[in-house]
């Protein structure tokens, strides 16, 4: 029998095979494997996602009434109370120790209407 | 990686098997290479080259770790489940073609796994081992030679 005779028999000899489970053993480690995770890990279509966000950005536009919310509430304004100044040391809202004080200094109020969308 | 396993995995059992000597440590070693596959971000150029020098590590890690000199790898190599139909000739050539493996040296018997039993080319083994091409091609002729030697006697 010359070599390759000989290597062509050897390589004919069937291999032996991990146990029984050994499969199981190994693929049900593999990280995702779990419904939970392979759930989000599918695939989708390009054109189920388009009109998935599509659909989402209509619905977001149509002022919240398909969500049978009605007439949006009144927008509210803002104020702003900004004290520029206090003339003494002493903390004025430091209403731990009883205080008869008149507030000197400037006060300053921002209103501001917000813009009708 | 599923497909790889499916495809490979009784080259790849025996391939560590020719390394540890044990089939419960060849099987720890294909699994711990497994784990490593996937956590891999980028899927490397040769896949199945890249799993079979994984498992080789993996399982000289195992024979490491685990310090163990009985081989039983005679018992494992080849598949002992013979049908009914199978020659008597082929089980007698089975146990000998392992015995026959046992006797070669450990860079012989893992070339022969690896380039016969595997199907990779001298150079893939000659990456994984980090030897020239010509030392695998060599330890690939020296251990059929003596395989051959041994089962002619």
């Amino acid at each position: 029998m010359d070599m390759d005779d000989f290597e062509a028999q050897l390589k004919r000899l069937p291999l032996a095979r991990p146990s029984e489970g050994f499969r199981r053993r190994i693929f049900g480690d593999k990280p995702g494997g779990s419904w939970f995770v392979g759930l989000f890990s599918r695939r989708i279509p390009v054109g189920w996602a388009a009109a998935f966000a599509l659909a989402a950005g209509i619905a977001g536009m149509s002022d919240s009434q398909m969500w049978g919310g009605g007439a949006a509430a009144p927008l509210q304004p803002v104020v702003n109370v900004q004290i520029i100044r206090s003339p003494s040391d002493r903390n004025l809202f430091d209403f731990t120790v009883p205080a008869k004080d008149f507030m000197p200094g400037e006060l300053t109020v921002n209103v501001q209407a917000p813009k009708e969308i | 990686m599923e497909k790889i396993y499916d495809q490979y995995g009784s080259q790849l059992f025996t391939c560590a098997l020719a390394v540890t000597g044990r089939s419960d440590s060849a099987e720890d070693a294909i699994h711990e290479a497994f784990c490593r596959g996937f956590h891999l971000t980028e899927v490397p150029l040769n896949l199945k080259a890249y799993m079979f020098r994984s498992v080789r590590n993996a399982a000289i890690d195992q024979l490491r770790r685990k310090n163990r000199t009985t081989s039983l790898f005679e018992d494992y190599v080849f598949d002992s489940s013979a049908g009914p139909s199978e020659l008597a000739e082929q089980n007698q050539l089975k146990r000998h073609a392992a015995k026959a493996l046992l006797k070669l040296s450990e860079d012989e018997r893992e070339t022969i796994v690896q380039h016969l039993y595997a199907d990779l080319t001298f150079q893939e083994i000659a990456d994984m081992r980090q030897r020239s091409i010509g030392t695998v091609a060599s330890w690939y002729r020296r251990g059929l030679t003596k395989m051959k030697d041994y089962l002619e006697v």
